[in-house]
């Protein structure tokens, strides 16, 4: 099958969309198809380091959107280059992310004359904003044939902005490289490690939580360690910290995939404490596949992954003290590694192997629906 | 004698106070008034940015997802008025409009690719950027000068601005895109291109 991805943020920044694009042309290549992939790309990049399947829809501009900044692509060139893409791909399916986004995927979607299937990724509240542009919007929409969402909470956006429904879908992991690190866990007893990841100036990330909950964990765990890793300003970060928290905090800045997997095997408790705004996850199901015991904050995006508490302790959200109850009872619970082994078990249900074959089966049921149009147009009369 | 002068100097100075005192005062209330219309001149020229905004964005023109960000901004612009966010939401528009309209070559093709009313929309956008600019900087420089006064011992010991509101600036990203007032400032038709 032909088919074409379509990104609305610049590949080269980390971010959920971007990855799961990158991860999913990745696999239905190696499951054979004929994969292209659109995406915005940054001015000064080296196209040569892009993969083979990427094409840029032109340079990426920042813009003010819906209250955060976003790297995304539009205008004429963009809108050309988009045209020309999907004359040239002749797809029999084209795969847009996160069309509400402003750029190439609306505009893929608009001029598309292949079959849609849209991906809603982020949870995001209709705004006066997103109202207005409703006009816009829905012609576009309307085009969809079909509607992914990534989690429940994704499901509601959708819902709630344009009526109907859609299928669930979750974000994609190689389990297998977070797992095989799993042998190298060792124990290094009494001096446990408490791993943070994630964008730790963002406050949505919830990291204040968890240095404010640091305290009450080193009083019982003198020899506590904490492990932030990520992007952010570090001295900024650091500089808020008193003696003894200053020196169980270390800071590692960003790891790729097999970094991650290599730290997370070694943690004694993951937390996040993020405090909203997350619609999936897929840290907490990174830590899983690690083998990681998880303690996270009882944000519903993190109570559906968690299970209501079967795969994971969870605490009150953006409550220090109970943050540090649920770590102090993780490290003590002699079922914790069972209820661990247990998640690690589970998360294989968001493995690409499984995620790849429920998403060609949407794009199998699109093509479907769309050659028997076809044939009903052609058809005599 | 003697204190017939003395008394002829006082009432002569306590007469020169008053005039200068009054001529001050009326000074200020000139410049509060002024201040008051450049503040009205500048959010007039602020909605107008707002309409001229939305009337290009439903171009046909314009691509999809460029009309999406500069409907959102602008109407985050009109429901921003009056509330504490709306020096903020003024400058998303202006960044959301360098960032559609700031390049010339890209406003070449859409203009290629428009039609004659779609054009003038542009052209009245280009405008409304433009006064949004020299209105901002009146304002501002009115605050300044205002200010600068009020803060005259003898201005404010005396009281003399009456209850003539502190000025408040209004403070945000007024940069215009100038690849659009590029191609807006070029005669209308036959002329070559700059």
């Amino acid at each position: 099958m032909r088919i074409g991805l379509v990104c609305p943020y610049s590949l080269d920044v980390a971010g959920g969309v971007q990855n799961h694009v990158r991860d999913l042309a990745e696999t239905l290549v190696a499951a054979g198809h004929g994969v292209s992939v659109l995406a915005p790309v940054s001015e000064g990049d080296d196209v040569a380091e892009l993969p083979p399947y990427v094409v840029s829809a032109g340079r990426a501009v920042s813009v003010p959107y819906n209250g955060s900044v976003a790297r995304v692509a539009f205008g004429p060139v963009a809108a050309a280059r988009t045209r020309r893409w999907l004359r040239a791909g002749g797809f029999d399916v084209v795969h847009v992310h996160e069309p509400m986004a402003p750029s190439v995927a609306l505009i893929a979607l608009a001029a598309s004359n292949a079959p849609v299937v849209a991906t809603f990724h982020t949870a995001t509240e209709r705004s006066r904003a997103m109202a207005a542009a409703a006009g816009i919007l829905r012609p576009a929409l309307d085009k969809i044939v079909g509607r992914i969402a990534v989690s429940q909470l994704a499901l509601q956006t959708v819902v709630q902005h344009l009526g109907g429904s859609a299928v669930i879908v979750p974000n994609g992991l190689f389990v297998e490289r977070f797992a095989a690190q799993r042998a190298a866990r060792f124990d290094d007893g009494g001096t446990p490690t408490i791993v943070f990841l994630g964008r730790f100036d963002e406050p949505r990330k919830g990291l204040p939580v968890l240095l404010a909950a640091l305290g009450g964990v080193l009083a019982e765990y003198p020899g506590a360690r904490l492990v932030v890793a990520g992007q952010g300003d570090v001295d900024a970060a650091a500089g808020r910290l008193s003696g003894p928290t200053r020196a169980a905090v270390s800071f590692v800045g960003a790891l790729d995939d097999h970094e991650r997997a290599r730290l997370l095997a070694d943690a004694d408790v993951f937390v996040a404490p993020n405090l909203g705004g997350e619609s999936f996850g897929i840290v907490l199901i990174e830590a899983m596949a690690a083998g990681a015991p998880v303690v996270a904050s009882d944000i519903p995006a993190f109570t559906a992954v968690c299970e209501h508490g079967r795969l994971a302790a969870q605490f009150t959200n953006g409550d220090a003290d109970d943050l540090t109850r649920a770590v102090l009872e993780t490290l003590a619970d002699p079922e914790t590694p069972a209820r661990a082994d247990a998640a690690t078990t589970a998360v294989w249900r968001y493995d690409w192997s499984t995620v790849t074959r429920q998403v060609t089966a949407v794009y199998d049921a699109v093509t479907a629906g769309s050659a028997l149009d076809s044939l009903l147009a052609d058809g005599p009369r | 004698m003697n204190w017939l002068a003395v008394l002829l100097l006082v009432v002569l100075l306590l007469g020169l106070a008053t005039v200068v005192l009054s001529w001050t005062a009326g000074r200020h209330d000139r410049l509060h008034i002024r201040l008051a219309t450049a503040r009205a001149s500048l959010h007039l020229q602020l909605s107008d940015r707002i309409a001229a905004t939305m009337r290009v964005a439903s171009s046909p023109a314009l691509d999809p997802a460029s009309a999406l960000v500069l409907l959102a901004a602008a109407e985050e612009a009109r429901s921003g008025n009056g509330t504490a966010r709306h020096e903020e939401a003024e400058s998303a528009l202006s960044q959301t409009l360098r960032a559609v309209f700031g390049d010339l070559e890209e406003v070449r093709l859409l203009c290629a690719e428009s039609d004659e009313p779609d054009r003038s929309a542009l052209r009245d956008l280009a405008g409304t950027c433009e006064r949004v600019r020299f209105a901002a900087h009146f304002h501002d420089q009115l605050c300044t000068r205002t200010v600068a006064m009020r803060r005259r011992l003898l201005v404010a010991r005396l009281h003399l601005a009456g209850h003539a509101p502190w000025p408040i600036r209004f403070v945000f990203d007024d940069e215009p895109p100038q690849g659009l007032l590029t191609v807006a400032s070029r005669p209308p038709s036959g002329a070559p291109e700059p």
